[in-house]
């Protein structure tokens, strides 16, 4: 049997191994063997995606599981494999990192330590998703994180020009702290779950089937809760991202917005809702109305930005608050409630997509202007129809226009949250209004309107530009023509979400 | 008696002794040319190395010792493997000495014996069985750091080094000494299995007994500089030649740590209970735990000196190891005792491996702030690539052998009762990423000024590193994936920690 899912892992690896030996002056090779490791690992997920979905109903248990002794006297053992709640998310990473390493072919200093950094973290990416043994769970988690320390600090670019400066060093410092303190916290809850079950093991498919006391539950849900949401952007702790998202290079940009923030909702949902279901139904409700504010104040900072790449990366704290107020039905004895958490996993995969596809288009326009100014930019519609294109796309899809996944997942998340908590779906509507509002604006300063004369020599899209915009735009416009092919890999697992079936 | 098991029982100490000795009279004699020492020292001491691995992997059981020599001296699987790591830890702060300043050239064998004499001296207190032997032994190791510290003596910050480092060492030394007399005041001997036979026939514990142990471990805690005794550790380190840091600040704690090890905690019994004396050790040992956490890493946020910034992290890290002792009430001691164990060979490794950047680079330049270390990544990515690995190593990144260390110990910490201290732990690790990655960023972020005032003109013209440095660094920077990742290791570490669980 061929271990499908540590291929998709260790392949990046393989060939961040591999760029290290390589001559730093042999661009083109180094290049060449990223994208060849992150081709197949997205061919592979993309191959493990739909042998799930062949077989759906089987998506309730840990699928292709591959297990090898590690430290046995711990309770550690290496062991991957994928369930409904994870399928996605390897699909996701999959495209995303791809995308981002087509993208990463502009970047033009120190390739060789970049791509060896980037390939490390996708598969630390691939691993927290993939890893059912909570210690490598751990070990990917940082893996996945730390080198975005570096690969924002060096390759990023600074914010200069109105408002507040931010620079990459002092970014990349504090995302590097705010992970970190998100990861010692997840680690000091695995060490607790460790204990409190009494199993011994850090093996996800024996602690899953314990049983834990209320009062161990409250501790370990906020343990939890706190480590994943300074990761995925809940409103106090979320001033890491928009200083760490626009700080980053592109690539880089896409991969923290498209798959790092999407760890700390896949760590929600594993760790809060499936482990600790009580306390889940318990505070989760009351975390929601941070949630509904998330939705709003990220739009309303990002409709005061003018930088682009900021306004992108508040714009992602709007959306994952979409994530919150879904996550908060699971509780509401309400037959709509199982929409909610559905739609907030939907939410994952669908900001994924479609953030990446923004910040993909709109770093590429910086990579010809450089400028993040989207009062720099004006009328480049007239110059670079394809990145208009995309843009609009990606905004269209952002703000929810139906045909899109934005459309399902928001849909989905108010859908349930109007069932359970009807006042929090009407808080949240007019962030949709927000959205639109920003996003439209930017569209409208950056791509239409008299051209900048700065701008009149620009040249558009290289071809590797629009092979990573093809294949996010195909993704987000495929799974919101066709959403159930997303949703029925997540019902299976629904009913171990929130405590019923849908 | 049978005189060829004692030779074979002690290989490492005699090959280190004799090489002592060799270096001197081929100093006097023989030549005086610097290399050829260096190379000397370091033959015996790989020698010495490779003699106490086999010590290690094959025990010689039913060997005869004579019994003056067992009365005083221990071989088990702790000390030989304690001893490997030291002299691991030596061979390669000796291969990092090389030219690394300007007297080790000129006194050459003066430099090589005190640091091979440091080594013998660390050797016999990981094996001693009696205190003052220990005593003897604590100043055989303490003397030559004394004067290495203070090498280069026309180098003010130097000789103040030396001086300071001399002056706390006797009061550590002295207050030892004091703690050794109220122990055998109390109990009428200095014998360790002849003190612990003694005490069970004593009544009540004797108060003589606790101040002398208490006085014994300030003694040992000013060595290791745990706060609040590591007031001399920041400009010691700063001020010492760098290489002569960076074995200062790895193969000493590692045999004081493990003398520690042998003297509390071989007596603790499962209840943390040592010797049934009236002193909470858990809360002892926490309170140093935590306050060398908070001051190391709290006084070096601010640092712009990388010996400071260093120096303050090995303060810190040794906080982490006293965490680990404080974990004496658990449940199954030796998960405590390997964690510790395994912490600090850890620690002693990547701690040498930064250090040892520092040495490498001091061959050129006299300043270490952290502009001084702008561009490494382009001068010579190797020095970097073992930097960066080691210092996030020591700051508790995965996969590296800090985080395994790291996670062993809050393991065997949560086991034993207390994850408030887990939190702690935690806590300081996450702040001491600032600092280290602070060093890591000046490393890494900027690229090398042309024509500044680098010491290597151009990225690749640097002078080459001998090939046994070279060798070193790759030693030290895949030690901290192996380490972390290897299984293996944590099982060696396992059995040494069963083999005293089941002795005592």
């Amino acid at each position: 049997m061929i271990p499908w899912l540590s291929l998709i892992i260790w392949l990046p690896t393989l060939a961040a191994l591999f760029i290290a030996v390589t001559p730093r002056h042999w661009v083109r090779l180094i290049q060449a063997l990223a994208l060849s490791a992150g081709a197949a690992s997205t061919f592979l997920s993309i191959r493990v995606f739909f042998a799930g979905l062949m077989d759906t109903a089987a998506l309730n248990k840990f699928q292709v599981v591959e297990a090898l002794p590690w430290l046995e006297s711990l309770g550690i053992q290496y062991k991957v494999g994928v369930d409904g709640l994870s399928l996605s998310m390897i699909l996701l990473t999959g495209l995303v990192s791809l995308a981002a390493l087509w993208m990463s072919v502009s970047i033009d200093k120190r390739q060789k330590e970049y791509f060896v950094l980037c390939l490390l973290a996708i598969s630390g990416v691939y691993g927290v998703f993939a890893s059912i043994d909570l210690f490598f769970f751990v070990i990917f988690y940082e893996l996945a994180s730390i080198p975005m320390y570096f690969l924002v600090g060096i390759w990023g670019s600074d914010k200069i020009g109105s408002g507040r400066p931010i620079y990459r060093e002092r970014a990349a410092t504090k995302l590097l702290i705010y992970l970190q303190l998100g990861g010692g916290l997840v680690l000091l809850g695995i060490l607790a779950l460790y204990f409190a079950t009494g199993a011994k093991t850090f093996d996800l498919q024996m602690l899953l089937q314990t049983q834990l006391s209320g009062a161990h539950q409250k501790v370990l849900f906020l343990i939890f809760f706190v480590g994943f949401a300074i990761e995925a952007g809940l409103v106090p702790l979320h001033t890491w991202l928009p200083e760490g998202h626009s700080s980053a290079p592109t690539p880089l940009s896409m991969l923290l917005a498209g798959v790092l923030l999407k760890m700390g909702g896949y760590g929600i949902l594993r760790f809060c809702l499936q482990l600790t279901p009580d306390a889940s139904a318990k505070f989760l409700p009351a975390f929601a109305i941070l949630g509904a504010v998330n939705v709003l104040y990220g739009g309303l900072c990002a409709l005061r930005q003018s930088d682009v790449k900021v306004m992108i990366a508040y714009s992602s704290v709007s959306h994952m608050g979409m994530f919150y107020l879904g996550i908060g039905c699971c509780a509401a004895a309400s037959p709509f409630n199982g929409y909610g958490v559905l739609g907030a996993q939907f939410q994952l995969f669908s900001h994924g997509v479609i953030t990446a596809l923004l910040f993909a288009v709109a770093g590429a326009v910086y990579n010809k202007t450089h400028s993040r100014d989207l009062r720099a930019w004006g009328g480049l519609g007239a110059r670079a129809p394809v990145y208009t294109f995309f843009y609009v796309l990606a905004a269209m899809g952002s703000l929810g226009l139906p045909g899109m996944t934005g459309f399902w997942a928001e849909f989905m998340v108010l859908f349930g949250t109007w069932g359970s908590q009807w006042p929090l779906a009407v808080l949240a509507v007019p962030g949709l209004l927000i959205t639109t509002m920003f996003l439209l604006r930017s569209v409208q300063y950056g791509f239409f309107g008299p051209l900048n004369p700065d701008h009149v020599g620009m040249q558009d899209a290289d071809w590797w530009e629009l092979v990573a915009f093809l294949m996010l735009a195909t993704a987000a416009l495929w799974f919101g023509i066709f959403p159930a092919g997303l949703t029925a890999t997540v019902l299976p697992i629904l009913p171990a979400l929130i405590g019923g079936a849908l | 008696m049978n005189w060829s098991h004692l030779l074979v029982q002690f290989t490492p100490e005699l090959a280190v002794l004799v090489t002592a000795v060799w270096v001197i009279l081929s100093d006097l004699f023989l030549s005086r040319h610097p290399s050829g020492l260096w190379r000397q020292c370091f033959l015996g001491l790989a020698a010495a190395t490779i003699g106490a691995a086999f010590l290690y992997q094959v025990p010689t059981p039913g060997v005869e010792l004579p019994a003056i020599i067992t009365r005083v001296l221990l071989v088990s699987p702790l000390t030989s493997s304690l001893k490997f790591v030291v002299l691991l830890l030596s061979t390669l702060a000796v291969v990092f000495s090389y030219r690394s300043f300007e007297e080790t050239e000129r006194h050459a064998g003066e430099y090589y014996s005190l640091i091979l004499f440091s080594v013998l001296g660390g050797l016999l207190c990981i094996s001693s069985q009696d205190l003052v032997l220990f005593f003897i032994s604590f100043e055989l190791l303490s003397l030559p750091l004394y004067m290495l510290c203070g090498f280069r003596r026309y180098n003010s910050a130097s000789a103040e080094a030396g001086l300071k480092y001399f002056v706390n060492g006797a009061l550590s030394s002295a207050l030892m000494l004091y703690g050794i007399s109220w122990i055998y005041g109390s109990l009428g001997s200095t014998h360790l299995p002849t003190l612990a036979a003694n005490y069970a026939v004593v009544p009540s514990p004797p108060s003589g007994f606790l101040v002398g142990c208490l006085l014994v471990l300030s003694g040992l805690g000013f060595k290791v500089a745990v706060a609040p005794f590591h007031t001399w550790a920041p400009d010691v380190y700063s001020g010492a030649p760098p290489a002569v840091s960076t074995f200062l600040a790895s193969a000493p704690k590692v045999t004081i740590v493990g003398f520690i090890l042998r003297l509390f905690w071989q007596s603790l019994d499962g209840t943390g209970q040592f010797f049934n004396l009236p002193v909470d050790w858990v809360f002892l040992f926490t309170v140093l735990a935590a306050g060398s956490m908070f001051v190391g890493n709290l006084s070096a946020l601010p640092q712009q000196d990388v010996r400071k910034i260093f120096a303050y992290s090995g303060i810190a890290q040794i906080g982490y190891i006293f965490l680990g002792l404080a974990a004496c009430n658990n449940p199954h001691p030796q998960q405590s005792f390997s964690a510790v164990l395994f912490y600090t060979t850890v620690y002693g490794i990547s701690n040498l491996g930064a250090w040892a950047v520092l040495a490498v680079l001091a061959r050129g330049q006299e300043r270490f702030d952290l502009d001084s270390l702008r561009g490494l990544h382009q001068r010579n990515p190797a020095l970097a690539a073992c930097l960066a690995l080691c210092l996030m190593s020591l700051a508790g990144v995965p996969p590296l052998s800090g985080f395994m260390g790291k996670f062993y110990l809050f393991r065997a910490i949560y086991e034993s009762g207390l994850p408030f201290l887990v939190v702690l732990g935690i806590l300081n690790s996450v702040i001491s990423l600032f600092y280290y990655f602070k060093v890591l960023k000046a490393a890494y972020f900027v690229e090398a000024e042309d024509g500044g005032t680098s010491f290597l003109q151009a990225p690749s013209a640097g002078p080459a590193l001998p090939m046994v440095q070279q060798l070193a660094f790759q030693l030290c920077l895949w030690s901290n994936v192996v380490l972390g990742l290897w299984p293996a290791v944590i099982g060696e570490v396992e059995r040494v920690a069963s083999t005293i669980t089941q002795g005592s």
